[in-house]
């Protein structure tokens, strides 16, 4: 272990001094506070709609308060997503010129249509339910709500549109020195989005569902609005138990698909370095990216296949040989992506989801079922504690994908050391990344103040408004 | 029509409305710390773009997206090119786009003392670095041979560029105070404020203008193609004619200052026609309609797409204007 984490300290700091890697770390790290948001702002926006909906057809009380309360942590979160999202549609072009221009042809398309179907819907309409509560009836105004939930969706498939087409390549022709399109519909119907897309979006439902289950177990322990947040909870784990089972479905079925398509990410994300058959799933292993190997792996027998195939024997491929491989098809370089990365994100990814999984398992049968809310205090401040972990799944999720990818910024045709836009120097990112970071953390620590203090308000200030017509 | 000008058009239009709309937007949040004094009246200045900046805002996120997949080669060559500039405005319009939502978050003095300020300066850098960028276009900047830029971001921030910006300051807060004046109550305190420095402001914002066109010409050689003279003496002219009646005529100083901003917008473009993205170390290095596009089958996609929704967007747009086209009450002051 020693050895592992030697060279992986080594590794990164001689990384440092590459433009190539910083302009990576620059754009991962505003991926990855921008991913923070989404998936919240894709979960919720249905669950607020839907709620705003039961308030419009039936007119009660409760439901105007949960629309409200909710809706109010909606607005803060999608606040922080929009602003941090522009940057990203601007960031194709200033870090990355060369990879705009060689796949924009293609890869400009989804994320041209996303603006025009998708940002302008929810942008526009979200402005409408903020100030529109006096304007609108019940109904239009739910209505509305559903527009900027559909907006905020198809915001998500058209960006992952672009993305799964980095991930595996099709639709297009390499013609004039670039990538060109020749089939639009491919783009959105490749296998690999579809699974993409579905296990992201369900990904989003899950980082709802616990959100609302944490803040929810909060007021129930101090009996606030009990007749809202047990509703809340309640609708919460339905919503949660579909959302884990959609995650993890698509998550088998897309390690399935990218076995054979994107078979370096597979074994990398296995740490597995040489070919097996029967394959082993690695519990844990400390893998030495220089000299190929494992410094040591706690290896499952047939654990890889099952996971893989859904067979007891199978054979997947190792690192070594595929880079052989791909040495033989795309010439020399070096083909493996940072293997430890890949393999700490996917477990832990991965341990989360199960985990996430039983926790909503539990609680369908406890509170669903039975209708019964009485915990242990130390299970619902655990609950809460639950709210970190989507994110922690959304976040190390996208490092799997990502980082899995390398070298490949479009996989098998263009590298990320080949997409730089050229006129940046070393300073020029530095300073940006820097810059980046502190705007960034300044203004997620306070939207997560925020946040928080809200969360934490209740719905009392909801509840001055005729709280004599409520039907109890 | 030709699929390459049809996107120059629609990518023209796109900017237009983006100068139109955010520059109300900015210019409001130029004038907020001059016309409103107390907190109230900030939450009211606020208020008046609050349930449409977002959707603006989207014009410009628009322009961006549509000239990736229009003309991907000048997106990639702009956007890098603009790098640290550009930097600037994304942190800018974050900081711009929370406050809206941060602001009434707590009744703290300084908390709301401090999300003024960063919207007064957020808007302000906003207006000077897209007339930065503005000036730019115009001027042209150092784009080499294998259509990358070579210059750094000095080159940028060249006095043209920069006096480019400080019209683009002046224009906005005069469109923002013919905006605000239309949002409020004909005699609130802040209209009665704004009324006060209008002309004023006016005139400034018209030597400005005249010693922007001069210097172009100087600057440039704009004087040498009818079409954007034309374009230029109507812009300011319609800037002259915001001015009849300032203190009474309320609907038409938002319309001339509306055309002006809109007329320069198109000069700027039509100048550079066929070009999009000229280099000042040699003419046959431009970026242009043709070398910089995205194959025929993209720009049909996209065309189909543009085509079906770009008339949508603008309907629930215009819907959503004419849902808040009442003044502005006190009773507004909620969020």
């Amino acid at each position: 272990m020693e050895a592992f984490m030697h060279q992986f300290f080594s590794l990164l700091y001689s990384e440092l001094s590459s433009p190539v890697f910083l302009s990576r770390l620059q754009f991962s790290l505003s991926v990855i506070i921008h991913f923070i948001f989404p998936p919240l702002t894709i979960g919720l926006s249905l669950l607020v709609a839907f709620f705003e909906t039961c308030y419009a057809a039936s007119g009660k009380e409760h439901y105007r308060r949960m629309t409200k309360f909710w809706g109010r942590l909606f607005l803060i979160n999608f606040a922080i997503g929009v602003v941090t999202g522009i940057v990203m549609e601007f960031q194709f072009g200033m870090n990355w010129s060369l990879f705009s221009s060689y796949v924009g042809d293609v890869f400009g398309v989804p994320l041209a249509i996303e603006v025009l179907l998708a940002f302008f819907l929810e942008s526009t309409f979200i402005g409408l339910w903020i100030f529109g509560w006096e304007k609108f009836g019940k109904k239009t105004h739910a209505v509305i709500m559903w527009l900027v939930a559909i907006g905020s969706s198809l915001s998500a498939f058209w960006i992952l549109t672009a993305n799964s087409f980095m991930q595996e390549p099709v639709g297009y022709v390499l013609r004039n020195n670039r990538l060109e399109l020749n089939n639009f519909t491919a783009l959105f119907t490749s296998k690999q989005f579809v699974l993409e897309f579905w296990h992201t979006w369900f990904a989003a439902v899950v980082t709802a569902a616990f959100f609302i289950i944490a803040i929810s177990a909060y007021h129930i322990m101090r009996k606030n609005d009990l007749k809202v947040f047990k509703l809340s909870f309640k609708i919460a784990v339905v919503y949660g138990l579909i959302g884990i089972i959609g995650v993890a479905y698509m998550g088998h079925r897309m390690a399935d698909h990218i076995v054979k398509t994107q078979p370096m990410k597979m074994a990398a994300m296995e740490s597995l370095w040489e070919s097996e058959n029967p394959a082993s799933e690695a519990i844990i292993a400390f893998p030495d990216q220089i000299g190929k190997k494992n410094f040591y792996a706690l290896r499952i027998p047939h654990g890889l296949d099952l996971l893989a195939y859904g067979k007891w024997t199978g054979r997947v491929a190792g690192i070594n040989e595929i880079q052989k491989e791909y040495e033989a098809k795309y010439g020399p370089g070096d083909y493996i992506p940072p293997v430890a990365v890949t393999f700490y994100a996917f477990r832990a990814m991965v341990g989360v989801g199960m985990l996430l999984l039983i926790i909503a398992i539990y609680l369908f049968f406890k509170t669903v079922i039975r209708n019964n809310f009485k915990f242990n205090k130390w299970v619902m401040r655990g609950l809460m504690v639950c709210i970190i972990f989507p994110y922690i799944a959304n976040i190390t999720g996208w490092i799997v994908t990502e980082v899995g990818r390398q070298p490949w910024i479009v996989h098998g045709l263009m590298k990320t050391s080949q997409a730089m836009s050229p006129n940046l120097t070393w300073g020029d990112i530095a300073t940006s990344l820097i810059a980046i970071f502190v705007v960034y953390t300044t203004l997620t620590i306070v939207a997560i103040f925020l946040l928080w203090r809200y969360a934490v308000l209740g719905t009392w200030d909801f509840q001055i408004k005729k709280i004599n017509s409520e039907e109890e | 029509m030709d699929i390459n000008i049809f996107w120059f058009i629609i990518i023209v239009f796109l900017f237009t409305g983006f100068f139109f709309l955010e520059g109300f937007d900015y210019g409001v949040g130029i004038i907020l710390p001059f016309a409103a004094k107390n907190d109230e009246s900030r939450r009211m200045v606020f208020n008046s773009i609050g349930s449409v900046w977002d959707g603006n805002e989207v014009w410009m996120i628009g322009a961006g997206g549509v000239i990736f997949a229009a003309f991907p080669q000048w997106y990639a060559t702009m956007f890098s090119s603009f790098y640290m500039a550009l930097l600037v405005i994304l942190f800018a319009l974050a900081l711009r786009g929370v406050s809206f939502e941060f602001r009434g978050k707590s009744k703290h003095r300084t908390w709301r003392k401090t999300w003024d300020f960063l919207m007064f300066i957020a808007s302000l850098l906003l207006a000077l670095l897209w007339g930065v960028f503005v000036g730019n276009l115009v001027r042209g900047i150092p784009i080499g041979p294998k259509m990358t830029y070579v210059g750094n971001f000095g080159d940028l921030l060249n006095v043209y560029s920069l006096f480019v910006g400080l019209t683009f300051v002046f224009l906005f807060a005069l469109h923002g105070c013919a905006f605000v004046r239309l949002k409020l109550q004909k005699d609130s305190i802040i209209t009665k404020r704004i009324d006060k420095g209008l002309p004023a402001l006016h005139l400034i914002t018209c030597i400005i203008f005249i010693i922007f066109i001069g210097y172009t010409t100087i600057e440039t050689n704009i004087l040498h193609n009818l079409p954007p003279l034309i374009l230029a003496v109507l812009s300011l002219l319609a800037l002259i004619a915001a001015g009849i009646k300032i203190r009474k005529t309320q609907k038409s100083t938002f319309i001339f200052t509306s055309i002006t901003i809109a007329l320069i917008t198109i000069t700027v473009f039509v100048y550079n026609y066929p070009n999009v993205l000229v280099s000042s170390l040699n003419h046959d290095w431009n970026l242009t309609i043709y070398n910089a596009s995205s194959s025929a089958y993209s720009m049909h996609i996209m065309r189909t797409v543009a085509l079906i929704f770009v008339p949508i967007i603008l309907v629930y747009q215009c819907f959503s204007y004419w849902v808040f086209r009442k003044r502005l009450t006190s009773k507004d002051l909620e969020y």
